[in-house]
């Protein structure tokens, strides 16, 4: 028991200072009102590089995805051209405005307006009008699928608003970007999703997935011996990150952790399979590239479980001993959001693997059930007006932080001010 | 989710058995607790009691060795229909064990039924 560590050797003190933030109380508004969200639509979801997935998606030529971008009110396709282009475009028909790919996602060269057969090459170009000579001298160069402005990080697609951005996505992510480089994304290609249609403020549920001080309360069964012990009873971060609006947080991992005796399924179905602990699905030996990258357990503790990255706004990127998983928080109203999480795991070949595979879902889906519940209920709570404030803890870091760039973009008159 | 009725016609036009020989003592959790995906898996297990579930894991537990060796004589990617039956059961297994080993309650504590969350995609192969 002597050497025992102290909490203090572990967990970095004052993190919300060392960010040049105030430590005061927050307002609550922002969770519910809808002036604020209409702001938030105008000056951060459309003019912030907002991430919808990664360029395995979309695997080959002519591969396309579509998506609902609830908070441009825009149903978009994006594809994989010919020439190996990533491109998203509005999912509109030039010309009276019907969705033109209705597929969740497939394969073409070519897309073809159901109302009227309009034709769009997988690159955007309209190829062909039926009865083009009954029309009024269409240009058909100006009525191609419109474009959005898209960009690739490290394998991550990005889409913005503005027609011409305002700052690049390099300058956009900044020394996150920078800290991240060549990265390696591994079992990219293979994932798991998940999604919900909650009634929740978008930052509701992305605060929910941001700090681990309420892990031992709402997942004590789960994963509360995962994520504490003796010396670490409430889950306080290791360290933390700032780069601009971006941020990071390394968990806390409990280095004792063993499936107890009573789990038979939980040591049946990980005999030999050693995934460093239950959240990440990859064996340890198979991440040695992962996890020797300089952005994953920065500080290089003996006691880290998982790095909590959130690319603002919406999206959050997890890095653990067995890979990485995602976030994404998109909003609907000012108390609805679609929440979609990505989990990647590599291929099963033996039957022992994939029940692995299996139990570390209905994990996960256990996690994410006591998580996102949670928020409904935060939600009505914070709405109801009872405080005009929230207190935020040390480890809630990243939730100021979020609240403080957020309201930045929000009062900013342009993006450079915003970033500044 | 496989219906009963699902499993006979296929039954009766192919001769193929539920399950594969030697495995008939497990005939009772079917259609049960047979779901065609990990999402149909997670609801068979939150509908069902804990008395239920507690009974399932003890059967299943104790046969879990045999079936996987079973299922290695086969490819992941093509597993003959009475195999992957088995397998679905076995995979059931995961579920039961959130509740046993876990929660010790057939849900996860203070969390509501039904939910809102859906597994859209889940491992591969075997779905």
């Amino acid at each position: 028991m002597n050497d025992m560590p102290k909490i203090t050797d572990i967990c970095a003190s004052d993190i919300t200072r060392m960010a040049g933030l105030d430590t005061g109380p927050v307002p609550s508004y922002p969770y519910y009102s809808p002036e604020y969200f209409e702001l938030e639509r105008e000056n951060l979801f459309k003019r912030a590089w907002l991430t919808i997935g990664r360029v395995e998606q979309l695997p080959e030529p002519g591969s396309f995805v579509t998506k609902n971008i609830e908070i441009w009110n825009a149903p978009i396709v994006v594809t994989r051209d010919s020439k190996d282009h990533i491109q998203a475009f509005y999912n509109v028909c030039a010309h009276r405005g019907n969705q033109v790919v209705l597929e969740a996602k497939g394969k073409a060269a070519r897309f073809s307006c159901g109302y009227h057969g309009w034709t769009y090459r997988n690159d955007g170009g309209l190829l062909g009008i039926p009865d083009e000579a009954n029309f009024f001298s269409v240009n058909k160069k100006t009525c191609g699928l419109r474009p959005i402005a898209t960009a690739v990080w490290e394998g991550w697609i990005f889409i913005n608003h503005q027609p011409e951005p305002e700052v690049s996505l390099e300058t956009y992510l900044g020394g996150f970007g920078q800290a991240f480089t060549n990265m390696v994304w591994g079992n990219a290609t293979k994932s798991i999703l998940f999604e919900a249609h909650l009634n929740a403020n978008w930052k509701v549920i992305a605060d929910a997935f941001a700090e681990t001080y309420h892990i031992p309360c709402i997942h004590p069964a789960t994963i509360g011996s995962t994520f504490a012990n003796r010396v670490n009873p409430f889950s306080r971060p290791i360290s933390a990150e700032f780069w601009g609006p971006h941020r990071q947080v390394s968990t806390f991992g409990n280095p004792d952790y063993a499936p107890p005796t009573h789990a038979r399924v939980e040591q049946m179905a990980y005999a030999n399979i050693d995934t460093g602990n239950v959240l990440g699905a990859a064996q340890k030996g198979a991440m040695e590239a992962f996890l020797a990258h300089p952005a994953v357990n920065p500080s290089r503790s003996q006691h880290w479980a998982v790095d909590v990255t959130w690319a603002f706004p919406n999206f959050q990127i997890d890095l653990s001993p067995g890979g990485f998983w995602s976030h994404r928080f998109w909003p609907v109203s000012p108390n609805s959001t679609r929440w979609e999480a990505e989990f990647h795991i590599p291929d099963a070949t033996t039957a022992r693997e994939r029940l692995q595979q299996e139990l570390y879902v209905a994990r996960i889906a256990e996690i994410l059930l006591e998580d996102v519940t949670n928020t409904e209920r935060t939600q009505r709570g914070i709405e109801s007006g009872a405080f005009p404030f929230m207190q935020l803890q040390d480890g809630e870091v990243m939730i100021r932080h979020s609240l403080h760039h957020v309201d930045k973009w929000v009062k900013a008159r342009t993006v450079a001010e915003a970033l500044a | 989710m496989v219906t009963s009725a699902a499993i006979k016609r296929t039954s009766e036009t192919t001769d193929e058995p539920i399950l594969p020989a030697g495995f008939e003592d497990l005939l009772e959790f079917i259609p049960d607790w047979l779901g065609e995906s990990a999402d149909a898996r997670w609801d068979i297990r939150a509908r069902h009691g804990m008395a239920e579930i507690q009974y399932f894991y003890d059967k299943m537990l104790v046969r879990s060795e045999a079936i996987l060796s079973h299922v290695d004589q086969h490819s992941l990617t093509a597993l003959p229909g009475p195999t992957l039956r088995l397998y679905q059961l076995l995979l059931a297994l995961a579920q039961a064990a959130m509740a046993v080993e876990l929660h010790r309650m057939p849900r996860a504590p203070r969390s509501p039924y039904p939910h809102k969350i859906r597994i859209l995609r889940g491992p591969q192969p075997v779905a």
